[in-house]
């Protein structure tokens, strides 16, 4: 460890440089450096944290909202097109003369005993009974014509079960959502 | 403490956004940071500018300032780069009027101790300028500011113990320098 002797001269030296005066306060300066910060676009780990972690405000109107609507159900429709689990029902493709479509029904219920389908085309009774797959899917195909139709599964004769890919949804009145089909008139 | 928690938590809102938040820590180490830098350079014209890159600079750091030293050891920090930059651009040591331009605060109290006051700053800084960088770096730190060794280190860049010789060295040379040019303290 070094050691050194210090001196009177020392001391005084010191004292004479703790005394220095320092440079008086400009008010300007402060206002100088605030508008050169302002001025410049906020540092990246400010904005970072803006973004992740600030409230923000969204603004919508009717147009944008629609148009969002309908773009994430055009995504939501084809990636399930291209996943080969297609959201049940498809409207399909034997158009008859009275312009009644065949619809497929199809949901995965691994764990289900037995699965049938109600809706406003059945008068809301369990009347068509779905088969199933060796993968857990079950389903079936009914006639309809063009229009909206609101339907539901009921699984073991007792679950009322919302149909999970559906593109949309309406309250039945009773706190639960029943899945709505379009079947569009061809 | 509570003068470190209060800066710690202006520094806290700052990175959250408010730029206002900025402007305590702007007046509090103002005459600091612009006397720093007066002392390092001493070109009087380029005070203000390197100063305000200084705060500028911290502001824009702020993420990078782990709180673990004190914020004025950081800002010093900043300062010592900022002026260090400067004199490489200029390729020189300082050599205009120390005491030109900028109004220095006194503490004396009377006209006779004002006026000795004022010729003994005059020699010191004329002193300061004949010293090597590296020693009025450490002078200004260790003595005018009143740095600790440790804080002496963190801001210059060396170990405590380091600090601690080139404090000794640089305060010998002073002396040197002083009493060549005819100033016994």
């Amino acid at each position: 460890m070094t050691q050194w002797k210090e001196t009177d001269a020392d001391r005084r030296l010191e004292t004479w440089l703790a005394a220095a005066p320092r440079v008086a306060a400009s008010p300007a300066f402060c206002e100088r450096v605030m508008r050169a910060i302002e001025a410049r676009p906020l540092p990246w780990h400010t904005r970072l944290r803006r973004l992740l972690f600030a409230p923000h405000t969204l603004r919508w109107n009717l147009a944008g909202a629609v148009a969002t609507v309908l773009i994430v159900l055009s995504v939501s429709i084809a990636l399930g097109l291209y996943a080969g689990r297609a959201p049940a029902p498809i409207a399909a493709v034997a158009p008859d003369a009275a312009r009644v479509v065949t619809v497929r029904f199809e949901v995965v219920l691994p764990q289900a005993r037995q699965v049938s389908l109600a809706g406003d085309f059945t008068q809301w009774l369990p009347r068509v009974l779905l088969q199933r797959r060796p993968d857990g899917t079950w389903t079936t195909e009914v006639r309809l014509p063009p229009g909206d139709h609101e339907y539901i599964y009921i699984v073991d004769g007792e679950r009322w079960v919302t149909d999970p890919r559906a593109g949309r949804y309406r309250d039945d009145g009773f706190g639960n959502r029943n899945a709505v089909l379009t079947v569009p008139s061809v | 403490m509570e003068h470190e928690e209060q800066e710690r938590e202006w520094v806290a809102q700052c990175l959250q956004g408010d730029a206002q938040a900025f402007r305590p820590l702007v007046q509090r180490y103002e005459r600091m940071v612009r006397s720093v830098i007066r002392r390092l350079i001493a070109a009087e014209h380029a005070v203000d500018e390197l100063a305000q890159q200084t705060f500028v600079t911290a502001y824009e750091s702020l993420a990078q300032y782990s709180g673990d030293a004190r914020f004025s050891t950081w800002l010093c920090q900043i300062a010592l780069n900022k002026s260090r930059d400067a004199m490489r651009t200029w390729h020189r040591r300082p050599e205009e009027d120390i005491n030109g331009g900028l109004e220095l605060e006194s503490a004396a109290a009377g006209p006779d101790e004002e006026l000795e006051e004022k010729q003994r700053h005059a020699h010191l800084q004329a002193a300061l300028r004949r010293l090597k960088p590296a020693d009025r770096e450490v002078i200004v730190f260790k003595y005018i500011l009143g740095f600790s060794h440790a804080e002496v280190a963190k801001t210059i860049g060396c170990t405590s113990e380091a600090a601690k010789v080139r404090s000794h060295r640089a305060r010998e040379e002073l002396k040197r320098v002083l009493e060549s040019m005819g100033i016994v303290p």
